[in-house]
């Protein structure tokens, strides 16, 4: 007798196996090896497992026209989840050339890798969840993953206390999203989206709702919108600035890709519920995020703030509902991603020509010594304004228009009036940089080595900020293929 | 071919780039070769998409290529494209080929300045920014282009920062055209909400359809960009700005400020005609401010002592001229006169500029004189300038002039008018260029020249003389590619573009030369008895007209009317704003809002008390409120 054996869609799975085999390498290879090879070895085993997945994703992205599922329907193989997955690898692969040279990590640079490649990993799963099942198995690996990570650097008693910070209340958030999840199966039996979606009616509906509202906290939690978002500023500051770079850029937009295909698969129903709950944190998010970030000094905070506030932009858009707003969405998250990790990586290289933590008044005078970082520092600024040339002067514009659509004239105003405000912190950065230089402000026991890696992670994440301003329109296209798919409600 | 019309574009934007990346990595006579280099490579693509376009029959000369689209939103689309036909090409020979010449001059005028990369990076940027808007195949990169020539004039006016009067020049040149750039804009923005497009192909192709014939949207869009076009070629009431741009080096004079930029607004008046022909009242405005612009610069001209700003009023007065010949529809004759004026303006600003070399700076005609025998070839050159743009045959200068004053000949009353204006005109310009010539080249030595003038060989570096002998040559002969009664060869390339709105009979192409030629050799000989020969004439006749002789000193007071009109009651209405409105409400308030926000971001960060349980707990509430909510309105 012949056993049957199940249809594998070896192609589909391509970017996982990458992964999982760039993190065994990565593992094997800190065991092994020692000293400068380690790091050598590490990093190169991550660019490539991560360029071998960008290369897979890419290619289901060209080949994906109709989305099909894998492992008995519990992922998607779709364009939304290619692109999401493209955007997650692409921040990835950033975040670990801010590793080469992290001083901080020293030894444990090897398994640094190891973990990035599992988050990253976690996160291509999360974003191609199918189901209830496997959405809270990606968070979850993800978060794990990036709980260790935010404690790589053991000797910096921040690091640690960010770490379990973020452990306690991300378990907190992971619990009140895994109980959701239960009530949701309970109201509907269901576990797949698109048949909680379909079975909505005939479900207990105080069930569906509690259910509902205990997902969208989990979710808000990982987008960091408030008040979920507490843990964001001590996290982020806290966390050695690669991690944070890749948590303000990936997670946010992992979070955000779930939350639109899980909201409109499975809630088509309550279309009307949960978008204006959006509308109500987006505004939270909003408020929180500016006012906080007018009084920081410390960067690494005030950038925080500062994606907390897109927490609320991004936000937006999904709270419209409708078509136009997914694709302002996924268009907004390319250069977001581009935006945070090259701010972040802007940071993390004065944070190592200081020797300490990068405050406001410690970004006085980058702009003379190093012109490059300090035009990339300034275009990050404005970009986050959203003023041209980087690609969020037309996210926002695609976030309002979606706005529009749907007749939230309210919300935009309140969008534009936050961007007034945050324009007083972002400008107080790019004061700074073009101050002139204080003598004080001399590094401590002199500069760094030069660090081609940060170099090249700053002009990558420029260029992507500003190509995508320049390149809309093939942008464009792609994301609204990603979001064809999808059945929006309004 | 259009690969080769997108490498004429980008070619000195590369150069632009690279020097800016290299900084002070790359030597300075290396960042001349490279600018002019790159100009180079533009004249000679240029040149060969002419070649190719000679190639095809004249109905199908026209290309779109498009780079990417940038933006669709709705039915707009907007893209990265460059439009190949007779005019663009047209332009971006004389843009470039002037250009390559003035920016090889350059070389060796800049030579040894503090800051010559930044020099030529500016310029590179500005040929750029030049072919941007010559080759751009929609209205918004048009304007895109428009504004960058705006923006790199205003570099490099102010070029030498540490003079207050060069960045005073600069700032006013900046406002003037911003204001140009703005009624530009709102032009668009009519046309974006007639038509739904910004390509040219959609726009010339259904306007009068979406727009109408005369009604007040077509006069706004044409107003609007009649505004854009007299504030760039500085028309009168808005040519305040150019004499001021002199501060600028002088080869910025001759290629910005002669012979390219300030020519922007006849190519946008060509390139746009169908929006303008379908509000022929603003047609016809533009060509009685070309007629006012040529005579009152005319005159102003005559009194004028610095040698620059005479030949600045010239240029506004030539291109007065541009100005009629477009308004009356006569495209190509205005295309016509703006290449041969390219060549003999930027040959009299670049010999000017040799004169300045070669007295260490100083630009007062009244502190030259005689210098006709120490620079014979400056003189020359200048000499075969001024006779091209006083319009003595065979110069370039006499057929371009004459082809548009015929033209004028078949617009009517209005044409009559104007070519009066124009003949007087004429007259005027024979008169004060061969003031020029006379006060700077004849007459005894001044003790300034007699103690700065520096001999050098050949007159100047061999970089510098060279562009001035090929000018001179295309000054001479320029003029006959377009000779009355035989060939119009302008007029024929460009009309698949432009279709000429007038078309003048035999005995006009006859009549108005003969009459323009008595007239300039009358204005001549006027010119040699006031100051040809040592004589008390001018100073007697400036003594029995006082007040006519203040008024053209002081250029017909306009910048005193715009001060007392303008300039003074604005600073005036800002004081007392100030006082009233700012400092008690807006202030006040803002300090107010100003001072609650930071009140209440505090109070945000507060809760940030750094302990879990707090989190925890807002976590809690959070979700709790989220519940509650969600089951009670279930």
């Amino acid at each position: 007798m012949s056993i049957d054996t199940p249809a594998i869609d070896w192609a589909g799975l391509s970017p996982y196996f990458a992964l999982l085999g760039g993190i065994v390498a990565a593992l094997l290879s800190s065991v092994f090896l020692r000293g400068p090879a380690r790091n050598a070895a590490g990093f190169a085993i991550a660019a490539l497992a991560l360029l071998g997945a960008l290369a897979a994703a890419i290619a289901l992205a060209v080949v994906d026209e109709t989305g099909s599922g894998m492992i008995a329907d519990s992922l998607r193989r779709d364009r939304l989840a290619d692109v999401a997955q493209i955007v997650v690898v692409c921040a990835g692969l950033l975040a670990a050339l801010l590793f080469v040279r992290e001083p901080d990590a020293g030894e444990r640079r090897g398994d640094a890798y190891a973990l990035l490649l599992s988050a990253v990993a976690g996160m291509a799963l999360f974003v191609a969840a199918n189901d209830l099942i496997v959405l809270f198995l990606g968070l979850e690996w993800f978060s794990i993953s990036l709980y260790i990570l935010c404690a790589v650097t053991p000797e910096r008693t921040r690091s640690l206390e960010a770490s379990l910070k973020y452990l306690i209340v991300g378990g907190f958030g992971s619990a009140v999203l895994l109980f959701g999840a239960a009530l949701v199966y309970g109201a509907s039996g269901k576990l797949r989206f698109a048949e909680i979606g379909l079975a909505g009616p005939g479900s207990d509906r105080l069930l569906l709702v509690t259910g509902l509202a205990m997902l969208l906290v989990g979710l808000a939690f990982k987008v960091s919108a408030a008040p979920f978002h507490m843990w964001t500023p001590d996290v982020y500051q806290g966390a050695p600035t690669p991690v944070t770079g890749f948590m303000a850029a990936a997670t946010k937009a992992a979070a955000l890709v779930v939350a639109l295909r899980f909201l409109t698969e499975a809630f088509p129903g309550e279309a009307a519920l949960w978008t204006i709950t959006l509308a109500v944190l987006a505004v939270a998010s909003l408020a929180v995020g500016n006012l906080g970030a007018l009084v920081q000094r410390d960067l690494k905070r005030l950038l925080a703030y500062s994606s907390v506030s897109h927490a609320g932009f991004l936000l937006m858009p999904v709270a419209a509902g409708n078509a136009l707003g997914g694709r302002a969405l996924l268009y907004y998250l390319i250069p977001y991603a581009a935006l945070s990790v090259g701010s972040f990586a802007v940071v993390a290289a004065r944070e190592r020509e200081l020797g300490r933590a990068v405050t406001i008044d410690g970004m006085t005078g980058l702009g003379w010594e190093r012109p490059v970082h300090g035009a990339a520092m300034t275009t990050f600024m404005l970009g986050f304004i959203g003023l041209p040339p980087t690609g969020l002067f037309l996210g926002k514009f695609y976030a309002f228009s979606a706005l529009y659509e749907r007749g939230w004239t309210w919300l935009m105003i309140i969008g534009a009036v936050f961007t007034a405000v945050s324009v007083a912190y972002y400008l107080g950065v790019v004061r700074a940089i073009y101050a002139r230089p204080v003598l004080a402000a001399a590094p401590a026991g002199g500069s760094p080595p030069r660090d081609t890696a940060i170099d090249v992670a700053i002009v990558a994440s420029l260029v992507i900020a500003v190509g995508t301003f320049f390149g809309v329109d093939p942008l464009i296209d792609v994301v609204t293929r990603a979001v064809a798919d999808l059945t929006f409600p309004f | 071919m259009t690969a080769a019309a997108w490498l004429a574009l980008f070619s000195p934007l590369g150069a632009a780039v690279a020097l800016a990346v290299l900084g002070d990595r790359i030597s300075r006579s290396r960042a001349g070769l490279l600018v002019s280099g790159s100009v180079l490579v533009s004249f000679v693509s240029s040149a060969y998409v002419l070649a190719r376009l000679l190639s095809e029959h004249p109905e199908q000369r026209s290309h779109v290529s498009t780079l990417w689209t940038w933006l669709s939103a709705g039915d707009l689309q907007v893209g990265f494209e460059i439009l190949v036909d007779p005019l663009s090409v047209f332009m971006m020979l004389v843009v470039s080929g002037v250009g390559f010449l003035i920016v090889s001059y350059a070389t060796g005028y800049m030579r040894g300045d503090d800051e010559e990369r930044r020099y030529h990076a500016y310029k590179a940027l500005f040929v750029f920014s030049m072919l941007l808007l010559v080759q751009s195949g929609n209205l918004l990169l048009l304007l895109v282009g428009w504004g960058m020539v705006g923006l790199s004039s205003y570099l490099l006016i102010n070029f030498w920062h540490q003079r207050r009067s060069a960045v005073a020049a600069g700032k006013k040149a900046f406002i003037v055209n911003a204001f140009g750039d703005a009624t530009v804009a709102l032009g668009l923005f009519l046309v974006i909400q007639r038509v739904g497009a910004l390509d040219f192909a959609t726009v010339f192709g259904s306007a009068e359809a979406e727009i109408g014939r005369s009604n007040t949207v077509a006069v706004l869009i044409a107003l609007g960009l009649l505004g854009g076009a007299a504030a760039k070629s500085a028309q009168v009431p808005l040519h305040t700005w150019l004499p001021d741009a002199m501060e600028g080096p002088t080869p910025v004079s001759a290629l910005i400020h002669a012979a390219t930029m300030v020519t922007a607004g006849v190519y946008l008046i060509a390139r746009t005609h169908v929006l303008f022909e379908l509000a022929p009242v603003v047609l016809h405005t533009a060509a009685v401010l070309g007629g006012v612009t040529l005579l009152v610069a005319g005159v102003i001209a005559l009194v004028q002592t610095d040698i620059k700003r005479v030949i600045a009023y010239s240029t506004m007065s030539q291109i007065g001229y541009m100005f009629v010949a477009a308004g009356v529809g006569a495209y190509g004759a205005g295309m016509f006169h703006l290449m041969t004026h390219a060549f003999f303006k930027a040959l009299l600003f670049m010999a000017a500029g040799l004169v300045i070399h070669a007295l260490a700076g100083e630009q007062d005609i009244r502190r030259m004189g005689g210098l006709g025998r120490e620079l014979p070839r400056t003189t020359r050159a200048f000499l075969i300038g001024t006779l091209a743009l006083a319009g003595v045959p065979p110069l370039a200068g006499f057929f371009s002039k004459d082809e548009i004053l015929a033209n004028t000949l078949d617009g009517g009353p209005l044409g009559i008018v104007l070519f009066v204006f124009g003949v007087a005109g004429a007259f005027l310009t024979a008169m004060y260029s061969f003031r020029l010539l006379f006060v700077v080249f004849r007459g005894k030595q001044s003790e300034h020249v007699q103690h700065h003038l520096h001999r050098e060989p050949n007159e100047g570096p061999l970089s510098m003389v060279w562009p001035v002998g090929v000018l001179a040559v295309l000054a001479v002969v320029g003029g006959l590619v377009s000779v009355p009664g035989g060939w119009h060869a302008v007029d024929t390339w460009l009309e698949p573009v432009s279709r000429p709105l007038v078309h003048p009979a035999g005995w006009m192409e006859a009549f108005s030369p003969i009459l323009s030629v008595c007239v300039a050799l009358l204005g001549i000989a006027v010119a040699w008895r006031l100051w040809g020969q040592a004589s008390d004439l001018p100073t007697a006749l400036a003594r029995r007209y006082p007040l006519a002789t203040v008024a053209l000193e002081r250029k017909l007071y306009f910048d005193e009317v715009y001060d007392a009109l303008l300039v003074r009651p604005a600073a005036r209405l800002a004081v007392t704003l100030e006082r009233v409105v700012e400092r008690p409400i807006v202030a006040g308030s803002a300090r107010a809002t100003a001072g609650g926000i930071r009140g209440l971001a505090s109070r945000v960060a507060a809760t940030q008390s750094g302990l879990l349980r707090v989190y925890a707990l807002v976590v809690a509430v959070g979700l709790a409120t989220l519940v509650l909510v969600f089951i009670s309105v279930r």
